[in-house]
């Protein structure tokens, strides 16, 4: 019977993202819909619009969000920690500085897979200092404040480059590496984003068991047949192939991995293998939303869509720190 | 079933397991005694391949170390000192875990495996408590939810760090039979603990240890008389004979202090 | 042809300005901090009236007068850089941050602001107003003259015939109604498709609007080419591509209109070649 409810869960979720992508395909400043495609006096424009512009778009911002979704969920399974995200352990900001250093000193010029190359470098090894200044079993506090370290580190490094760097357009761009944007992007972005992405995603199938037994702590999981240091390896390489991935294409949006994980929790019944599916899921509804209400604003100047994913998230993340308070006390 | 041949264990550069050495045999139920810092836990966890240690450790005629982990996590059960459980499952799902080392990655659980993890919340108790999340539960009931999961991988061999600490005495008598209950259906189960008198009573044979080494092995009357127990626990105990042997701590002998 | 003939001519106001004439006692010292004044001030001053240019009058993508700037003294915009040098006069433009102006008042400069210009009558203007305040009338009237009359000569020749164009900047900015860049595309007898879709002043055309506006063709004016950014990347999106079938974009090289000058013949000459 429970499996039942998960997957009327995973299927409901499915339903919703696939919903969303409609929507978003059919939005847009030009008024262009789906529909246009089969009778439209200007097919060529219509036809760009949609396939070059509206699809890579909708694309990114699921497969992105559902990266950001799922590497929360794994970052709180492994760290059993509901604070631990992309976000605020650093590793966003730190895929944000690798994409950056690469993109602005032309590196990318070389080979343009250099540029989630970067990204995904600048993640991992963010998310390995994380790990080592916490230690293992480290508290909430220990992991918040590494983690903001970390990032604070990160992003102001990454301003540096962009203040240095060649082009004159770089020092306003730090708003679209800290807050995100899914906005401009082709097929050939796409293209940048999947490969990195589907790697993570594969090596992130059959860890779920391994989360699940690390509920009870790394002792009794060693003890009950999961290599510990190779399930965190994968998972690290993992976490930082998808958020290199997502971060070099659409810049840290943060919150994602923090609200959708811990929103759908209760939903799998807690347990972390289950969550990670269901957040990949959430993730995507989460950002693809994010993205339609940006394109609902008034016109003028875009509102970055990292600004929404906090305006939700922030709140949300203080919430959560009460909560945890109020259990250790 | 068990042989532990003259095993060290170095934590930093304390060195807290000495020439450890002992048998436990299937079928029984053996309690590892020791004043704390006597090494108790650091054994089990070098036995679990936790941490790692030099000398012997042998099982079913095996080397520990060349048992590859997957089989070894169906071999051996652990059941740790206070384990943390971070999510509010709900205790049967905490009780199912168990049956995971059984699983190939892709299997989900068959319909022995539930069967089993019913048989075990019956057995432990738990079934009326079963859809309740684990971190809503009293420390009795918490300590057989978790104790339920180590004896839902049905291993040959449990090794349990101080279930029965910070239990009421009713909770500890339960706990007590449930795992001599398991020893005896073929299985071997080393508890370590701290109450001489539940440990007298219920273990088929009792291991001391002290300073890193097994000082004594074998039945109660054995290892815990007045010599042992003044050089170990500095306290003098009672004991009583009327139909089992039992023994009751009784007085410090001289200012625990003062030994240092 | 008409490039060449251009470049010729406009040499020759540059070659004007930089024959020596005799200082006077009451020659006015002038410093400029903006790269816009500077190149008014290149043009229209004699060599001891200029006190200080602007380090971007120096580089050659942004500055039309490069080549003449290596002479001078430069500045950074900072009000600081002055107090040695001491001019009669600074001009800067009304970009100029409120803080150096309110410093530079304060250590007693004479300053005078100049509005960027956004139609070609307001060019005249600040030659005008610029070559009153250096003394140099009579070679601001030349230099009009001189503009108007070659503008003339290239607009009459132009063909107008209604093909649209767009000029494209990294992150999106375009220019449209009441910019110097626009006024310069429509006298060359191109639609602005900025000013087709309403853009006033400076602004962004995002992309689904600029493909279904379908502009024959892109006109671009790399300010930085070589190095990279998103909002440059921007320039590279396939559909941008894709709208003008694939055709190269014009390029006009942004010293020819980033200030208002006599390089803005320049820009009317490519552009219309570019039709």
């Amino acid at each position: 019977m429970a499996s039942r409810r998960y997957s009327g869960l995973i299927s409901a979720l499915i339903l919703l993202v696939l919903l969303l992508m409609l929507i978003s395909m059919n939005l847009g400043s030009g008024p262009v819909s789906l529909i246009d495609l089969l009778h439209s006096a200007d097919a060529a424009a219509v036809q760009l619009i949609l396939v070059e512009i509206r699809l890579p778009r909708t694309l990114i911002a699921a497969i992105a969000g559902a990266s950001f979704g799922i590497c929360g969920a794994v970052m709180q399974g492994l760290l059993r920690n509901p604070l631990a995200s992309p976000g605020l352990i650093g590793s966003s900001s730190g895929a944000a500085l690798g994409a950056v250093l690469v993109l602005y000193l032309g590196l990318s010029q070389i080979n343009w897979l250099l540029l989630p190359a970067g990204g995904m470098l600048g993640a991992l090894v963010a998310l390995v200092l994380v790990y080592l200044l916490a230690g293992r079993d480290a508290s909430v506090v220990t992991i918040v404040l590494a983690g903001v370290a970390i990032n604070a580190l990160a992003i102001s490094l990454v301003s540096l480059i962009l203040n240095l760097a060649p082009s004159p357009y770089a020092v306003q761009e730090i708003v679209l590496w800290t807050l995100g944007s899914v906005s401009n992007l082709s097929l050939n972005d796409l293209w940048l984003l999947l490969l990195p992405t589907v790697l993570g995603w594969l090596l992130l199938i059959g860890t779920g068991r391994g989360l699940d037994l690390l509920t009870l702590g790394e002792d009794t999981a060693h003890s009950m047949g999961i290599d510990l240091f190779a399930l965190r390896a994968r998972l690290f390489v993992a976490v930082a192939l998808c958020i290199g991935g997502a971060v070099s294409i659409t810049g840290a949006i943060g919150f994602i991995g923090l609200v959708v994980p811990h929103l759908l929790r209760p939903l799998v019944h807690y347990q972390p293998g289950r969550l990670l599916p269901a957040s990949a899921l959430g993730g995507a509804a989460m950002l693809l939303a994010a993205d339609i209400v940006v394109r609902l604003m008034p016109p003028g100047p875009e509102i970055k869509i990292g600004v929404l994913t906090a305006i939700v998230g922030a709140p949300f993340f203080l919430f959560l720190i009460l909560k945890t308070r109020r259990w250790q006390i | 079933m068990l042989e532990i041949e003259n095993l060290f264990v170095t934590l930093g550069a304390k060195p807290v397991v000495r020439a450890a050495s002992m048998q436990v045999h299937q079928g029984e139920l053996l309690g590892l005694l020791g004043p704390n810092g006597a090494g108790k836990s650091t054994l089990l966890r070098s036995i679990l391949q936790l941490i790692p240690s030099s000398g012997m450790v042998t099982f079913e005629g095996h080397a520990v170390q060349t048992i590859p982990l997957q089989t070894r996590s169906r071999k051996m059960a652990y059941l740790a000192q206070q384990g943390p459980v971070n999510w509010p499952l709900s205790v049967e799902r905490l009780v199912t875990l168990g049956r995971v080392p059984h699983l190939t990655s892709w299997q989900h659980l068959s319909s022995i495996d539930q069967k089993i993890v019913q048989r075990i919340l019956h057995q432990t108790d738990l079934w009326h408590l079963r859809n309740r999340t684990v971190t809503t539960l009293s420390g009795g009931e918490r300590t057989r939810a978790l104790l339920g999961r180590a004896l839902a991988v049905d291993a040959p061999l449990l090794l349990a760090d101080e279930p029965v600490a910070a239990l009421d005495p009713a909770h500890q008598l339960q706990i007590m039979h449930l795992l001599r209950q398991y020893s005896e259906s073929d299985h071997a189960v080393v508890v370590v603990m701290h109450d001489l008198t539940l440990a007298a009573r219920f273990c088929h044979r009792l291991a001391l240890m002290h300073n890193g080494t097994v000082i004594a092995v074998g039945t109660a009357r054995q290892v815990l008389t007045p010599e042992h127990l003044a050089a170990v626990y500095n306290i003098d105990a009672r004991y009583g004979a009327d139909d089992d042997f039992y023994v009751i701590p009784w007085r410090e002998i001289r200012q625990l202090a003062s030994t240092q | 042809m008409l490039q060449r003939f251009l470049s010729r001519s406009l040499s020759l106001i540059a070659v004007q300005c930089l024959c020596l004439m005799p200082a006077t006692a009451d020659t006015v010292r002038v410093a400029s901090l903006n790269l816009c004044t500077d190149q008014l001030v290149l043009t229209l001053a004699d060599p001891e009236q200029i006190g200080s240019v602007t380090f971007l009058s120096q580089h050659r993508e942004s500055s039309f007068m490069a080549e003449q700037a290596l002479k001078y003294h430069v500045n950074h915009g900072q009000a600081e850089e002055l107090i040695v040098l001491q001019p009669d006069l600074v001009v800067t433009l009304t970009y100029t941050p409120p803080t150096t102006l309110r410093l530079l008042k304060h250590l007693g400069f004479e300053v005078e602001l100049f509005s960027p210009a956004n139609t070609f009558t307001e060019v005249t203007a600040n030659i005008r107003r610029m070559a009153t305040l250096l003394g140099q009338q009579a070679r601001g009237e030349k230099t009009i003259q001189l503009m108007q009359a070659e503008l003339k000569l290239l607009t009459t020749a132009a063909k107008p015939d209604g093909r649209r164009g767009l000029l494209y900047e990294p992150n999106g900015y375009t220019a449209g109604e009441q910019t110097l860049r626009g006024e310069l595309i429509r006298l060359s007898g191109w639609r602005n498709i900025a000013q087709e879709v309403g853009i006033k002043g400076v602004g962004v055309i995002n992309l689904e609007t600029l493909i279904l506006a379908s502009p024959d063709r892109l006109i671009l004016s790399p300010y930085a080419p070589g190095t990279q950014s998103l909002g440059q990347r921007i320039l590279a999106h396939p559909a941008v591509h894709a709208v003008t079938s694939g055709q190269t974009p014009l390029i006009i090289p942004p010293r020819l209109w980033m200030c208002g000058g006599p390089m803005n013949v320049e820009a009317v000459a490519r552009l219309i070649d570019g039709l």
